[in-house]
């Protein structure tokens, strides 16, 4: 008899979804889906507007990475412009991002997954959070939220305010660093950079403990997409992008972002709203691919700052060829804070950061523009089509944690075949699969934030739809 | 000390999701002394290190509960339950970590108004529309309390 678990939503993800883990007539799974319920309708929603707004407007898709969102919109824009952006605007754009990826991680890391690993799997529920983090290891939750407000506080040092920043503009940015600002934010880097380094030597002593969630967090071959530099290193604003196989092999690359179609496919599947990208010369869905950390990671030759590629080192031990298990997606968040971090204190200093020359003015000199960075959680791609007067026409975005779909369907899938022996819904396989997928910090949140809307719920249907079993989680 | 602390959370692009920022938006305009208005996307955890420091806080968010159909205050109290601890804070959960991280948290409340639409780009539906006015009184009423 076929029977379905419903986990409904996941927690601690920003955005609504739901998990359906389908079980055979034996009670063995055969297959699961993480659905997204909330539709993305920006896209339909820019049409018609000029296209001067859009690094205002698509921000508003997330409260979390609007900054990604402002750099992918902004580099769309400027190749409508077909401007090249003066030196200090490209720097002062990657000086935010950097702090983007910084706070971002750090939330992900010592807010939300910390807990699992760092107390224990089996720690009930009630204990195993930021708040039993806290009680365990005060130093290390304290110095996780000063670091997120150090990526914070570049962000709003250039944009002005913390979430949302219309800063970045077609063909620059409004405003450069202070030099107030330059100096807070040197002051902060040393602590920054302990707590990287003290969370990083701390999360590999607790490896050890994790062998099987190692094993079977989504470990499994697959294709990894980033951006890479002209010499292959770590790449977060700006580059080409490439793809690696799980060997480790490079079978694209140097591709320039506006020609992402010719290998980037995108599939529709029925029971979600977020896109199912795949790599093109490969097929749907035999062209799976991660993205984010992990993936950045996997694709580049060295991070280009000198303590992130000795962690690079050691992070590869854990592979042969690509790092295939998603459970090393945190230790990959680490290493790129630590990078974060490391170019930070490389550029602070550089005189074109105050350099009033920030903005390249021109008019609409081209119909269609290709803009894409790395997000916290991999690459984003914005894509504008305009008429004559710079109206939008069609848009077309591809996100993060729309790439990292199917993997998410596959650790899923993985997870519970390992956890779900017969009838019963363990609390075991319920604790991992959260975990499992909050490993890839997955972003949902064009979602709302309305009072009562947050719950877990867990149901086991019968082939006939019926309600086998259901738990709740308020 | 600071004063009083009004977050209205929420999407104002989408639909009655913009009650909240919307609602906290109208405080603003209103100039009340020591009143502070931050107007966030998502209730975020960094959002203790301001409720640490205010002498009383009021959230105003939009309602998804069902049969909610007029505005709504409780007090609110810390909670460090776990499930929605992330990007996704709820006030109390907010509370509880301005306590453990700063040692203490100010009195709160929470002031839902009934929403019946979520959709991108809508305005606020009929039914939101109404329960402004009564919601804004009901903020204002708080930060007017001695």
């Amino acid at each position: 008899m076929a029977r379905r678990i419903l986990i409904d939503p996941v927690t601690r993800i920003e955005g609504h979804a739901k998990i359906t883990i389908h079980l055979d007539g034996a009670g063995n799974v055969s297959d699961a889906r993480f659905h997204v319920v909330e539709f993305r309708g920006f896209e339909k929603f820019c049409e018609g507007r000029p296209m001067w707004e859009m690094p205002s407007i698509t921000p508003r898709i997330c409260g979390i990475c609007p900054v990604s969102h402002l750099l992918a919109s902004a580099k769309a824009c400027d190749a409508i412009l077909a401007v090249r952006i003066p030196l200090a605007a490209e720097n002062l754009r990657r000086l935010m991002n950097l702090g983007q990826i910084i706070q971002s991680h750090a939330l992900s890391f010592f807010h939300l997954s910390a807990p699992d690993f760092l107390l224990g799997w089996e720690t009930p529920p009630q204990a195993r959070n930021v708040f039993g983090l806290i009680r365990a290891n005060p130093d290390l939750a304290r110095g996780g939220i000063r670091l997120r407000q150090f990526g914070q506080e570049v962000i709003e040092l250039l944009g002005g305010q913390k979430i949302h920043p219309a800063w970045a503009v077609p063909g620059g940015v409004r405003e450069p660093l202070t030099d107030e600002g330059r100096q807070h934010i040197r002051t902060r880097l040393p602590e920054a950079l302990e707590t990287a380094r003290h969370a990083i030597q701390l999360f590999r002593k607790t490896l050890g403990q994790h062998e099987r969630e190692i094993q079977v967090f989504g470990r499994f071959p697959s294709l990894f997409l980033g951006l890479a530099n002209e010499e292959g290193l770590w790449e977060h604003y700006d580059g080409f992008l490439r793809f690696v196989d799980a060997g480790g092999n490079v079978i694209a690359d140097q591709v320039d972002v506006s020609q992402y179609r010719d290998v980037i496919g995108e599939a529709v599947q029925h029971d979600s709203y977020l896109k199912s990208p795949y790599y093109r010369p490969m097929g749907f869905p035999e062209g799976i691919y991660r993205v984010g950390p992990l993936a950045r990671l996997n694709v580049c030759k060295e991070m280009g700052t000198p303590l992130a590629n000795g962690e690079l080192e050691r992070f590869r031990s854990f592979g042969r060829g690509a790092v295939t298990s998603s459970f090393l997606y945190h230790y990959a968040r680490l290493i790129e804070i630590l990078a974060c971090i490391e170019r930070i204190q490389a550029m602070i200093d550089g005189p074109e950061l105050l350099s009033d020359r920030l903005r390249a003015d021109a008019g609409i000199n081209k119909l269609e523009g290709i803009g894409a960075s790395e997000a916290p959680r991999g690459t984003l791609f914005h894509h504008y089509h305009v008429d004559e007067d710079g109206l939008i026409q069609k848009v077309n975005m591809i996100i993060a944690t729309g790439q990292n779909n199917l993997a998410m369907n596959r650790t899923v899938a993985q997870i519970a075949r390992h956890y779900i022996q017969g009838d019963t819904i363990p609390e075991a396989m319920l604790n991992r699969v959260e975990a499992g997928i909050r490993a890839y910090d997955p972003c949902l949140s064009c979602s709302t934030h309305a009072d009562g809307s947050l719950a877990l719920k867990v149901v086991l249907l019968g082939p006939d739809g019926a309600v086998l079993d259901e738990v709740r989680r308020e | 000390m600071a004063g009083i602390l009004v977050i209205g959370c929420g999407n104002p692009l989408r639909g009655d999701d913009a009650l909240g920022p919307r609602i906290a938006a109208a405080i603003a305009e209103r100039r009340l002394p020591g009143v502070r208005v931050l107007t966030p996307h998502q209730l975020a955890p960094e959002l203790a290190a301001d409720l640490a420091q205010a002498r009383r806080a009021i959230f105003v968010d939009a309602s998804s509960r069902p049969g909610q159909d007029a505005v709504e205050l409780r007090s609110i109290e810390p909670s460090n339950e776990p499930t929605a601890i992330g990007h996704l804070s709820r006030p109390g959960e907010l509370l509880a970590l301005a306590q453990a991280l700063y040692g203490r948290r100010p009195p709160a409340w929470l002031v839902t108004a009934p929403a019946q639409s979520f959709d991108i780009g809508a305005p606020l539906s009929a039914g939101a529309e109404k329960a402004m006015a009564a919601a804004i009184e009901s903020v204002a009423s708080l930060c007017h309390m001695a």
